[in-house]
């Protein structure tokens, strides 16, 4: 007996609501700006922005908006034509980082890169890719 | 020996289609908060939460990772639960294990779907044995008609009694704040002339697809006792599963294997004998119109082939001698992985006396199912009265 294996594909559509906090935050991109919230009691600042602070529980209602511009914590490269750099960033004022790309700057520079700031894409739609990618703070 | 294990508090939210005003994480701390709320307690307050959610009816898998600040998972023991429609019922009996255990005194048994963000039917066809069911049918409908013909022919119900199931339903859910489909005018002729999905079944004897959460507290006795001004005692539960493939049950929904078996190992358990007298309400899981019908016979509230007569004589409507449903059931309400969890904190509401306009009256033993895969059946039988 040969094996008999049957190959089928399925689709799957959907949609993803965003919510109170995420959807001023993505408006706020496409206005080149950067919302954050803070949580009351443990004062964290989230980015992107939480309406509920998990580890409190309680709500968050104060917002706060961020410079485009903070520290690179973490970063990795992966190979490829050009290398595609990627990194942790945390924004000024904030507890959380955001994972983004890093651009305008070598593999073998990133060593010595601290300060990045945020640059926008000239098209933008409300999404996390408005921001093309970080670049250092020359 | 089990500990006693009783449902203190409960929250839900507004059940709708298509909550677009909060995303998953914001739908589900607005059941939770209510639950907390409910019992004025706070989240220190909970050992351990469980949660159930049937993937992928939000299109994508682990939805519950994204949204662990709104179920309050935070550095706490959890577990998620995925069996299909049970699972709402799954977690709740979950949940009972984990008190009765003596393992945890406090926990919470959160469902929750946004099923306006994935697409139902094919959440549905990955679900199916990709040789029997995918290639040939699938989805709920299709399934359910089949059964439904069936069920039709072994007891002569009509479809005009399956229209009156869904008409108590779509009635019932216009006293429930939360319910999702409420319809005060609906009649049978709107059941009977809306539009034929396939045969006998009718697109308003389908239950509709809806986002929403509840989030269900269950505790150990002094803490149920201190907390909870009437606490709903878990009395029983059971769990029963039947072979997959349809043609292995022809008979499907006239003689429901899984259900028979679960239920009547939980009257024996809870000391039942005639269910449609020593129970006081029902919450079942009806997800199409004749399943109902089918349910009440293989639950033994009536004789089998007499299902359709139950609903004739009124006897489960929210004034009968059993009534079925009064929040409205599945037909008007059905975010899918929180579903059965309603089934159960609908019937926590009646014994608490907490139900408004759709309580029961001095309501003691209330009965709760989940039903699923295609036909898994859980039972839970909770009580005004200690175990």
């Amino acid at each position: 007996m040969s094996e008999w294996i049957v190959r089928q594909k399925i689709r799957i559509p959907f949609q993803y609501t965003t919510g109170r906090a995420l959807t001023r935050f993505l408006t706020g991109l496409a206005e080149c700006r950067i919302w954050a919230t803070r949580c009351a009691e443990c004062a964290r600042v989230y980015v992107p922005p939480r309406s509920f602070c998990g580890r409190c529980w309680r709500e968050i209602t104060e917002w706060r908006e961020l410079p485009a511009e903070g520290e690179v914590m973490s970063y990795t490269v992966r190979p490829a034509d050009p290398p595609l750099i990627l990194g942790l960033i945390r924004l000024d004022g904030a507890d959380t980082a955001l994972v983004h790309r890093l651009g305008e700057v070598e593999p073998e520079e990133l060593e010595r890169v601290v300060r990045v700031r945020a640059v926008w894409r000239e098209d933008r739609t409300g999404s996390i890719l408005d921001i093309a990618y970080f670049a250092p703070v020359r | 020996m089990p500990r006693r294990v009783a449902i203190i508090a409960t929250g839900q939210t507004k059940h709708a289609a298509r909550r677009l005003d909060v995303n998953i994480a914001e739908l589900i701390t607005e059941a939770v908060t209510r639950a907390l709320q409910d019992a004025d307690l706070t989240m220190r307050d909970i050992d351990a939460v469980l949660l159930g959610n049937m993937e992928p009816f939000e299109g994508f898998l682990f939805p519950e990772l994204w949204a662990v600040e709104g179920w309050g998972g935070y550095m706490k023991p959890s577990v998620k639960f995925n069996t299909g429609g049970t699972v709402g019922t799954t977690t709740a009996i979950a949940a009972y294990y984990y008190v009765a255990s003596g393992i945890y005194d406090t926990v919470m048994a959160i469902g929750f779907q946004k099923q306006s963000e994935g697409h139902t039917q094919t959440a549905i066809t990955t679900v199916g044995d990709p040789i029997w069911e995918r290639s040939v049918m699938a989805g709920a409908i299709g399934n359910f008609a089949v059964m439904a013909t069936t069920y039709m022919h072994e007891s002569g119900v009509t479809e005009e009694q399956a229209a009156k199931v869904a008409v108590k339903a779509r009635r019932n859910a216009c006293l429930n704040e939360y319910a999702h489909l409420q319809m005060p005018d609906i009649t049978v002729e709107d059941v009977l002339k809306s539009e034929m999905l396939a045969y006998p079944v009718k697109r308003l004897d389908m239950c509709p697809q809806s986002d929403g959460a509840v989030a269900v507290i269950f505790a150990e006795e002094s803490k149920a006792q201190r907390l909870a001004p009437r606490p709903a005692w878990i009395k029983a539960v059971a769990t029963a599963h039947e072979q997959q493939y349809m043609g292995d049950s022809p008979k499907r929904l006239a003689e429901m294997r899984s259900l028979i078996a679960a239920s009547r190992r939980a009257y024996q358990a809870a000391g039942i004998t005639n269910p449609r007298r020593e129970l006081d309400v029902a919450e079942i899981y009806e997800v199409a119109s004749f399943a109902e019908l089918a349910m009440y016979e293989n639950l033994g509230f009536c004789e089998r082939g007499e299902g359709g007569k139950l609903i004739d004589a009124g006897v489960t409507e929210l004034t009968g001698e059993l009534p079925v449903n009064p929040s409205g059931g599945v037909l008007s309400t059905n975010p899918i992985g929180a579903t059965a969890l309603i089934r159960v904190a609908e019937a926590a509401l009646q014994i608490m006396g907490k139900a408004g306009r759709r309580q029961v009256e001095g309501a003691r033993t209330a009965l709760a199912t989940g039903y699923g895969g295609n036909a898994w059946t859980d039972i839970l039988i909770l009580s005004r009265e200690k175990p």
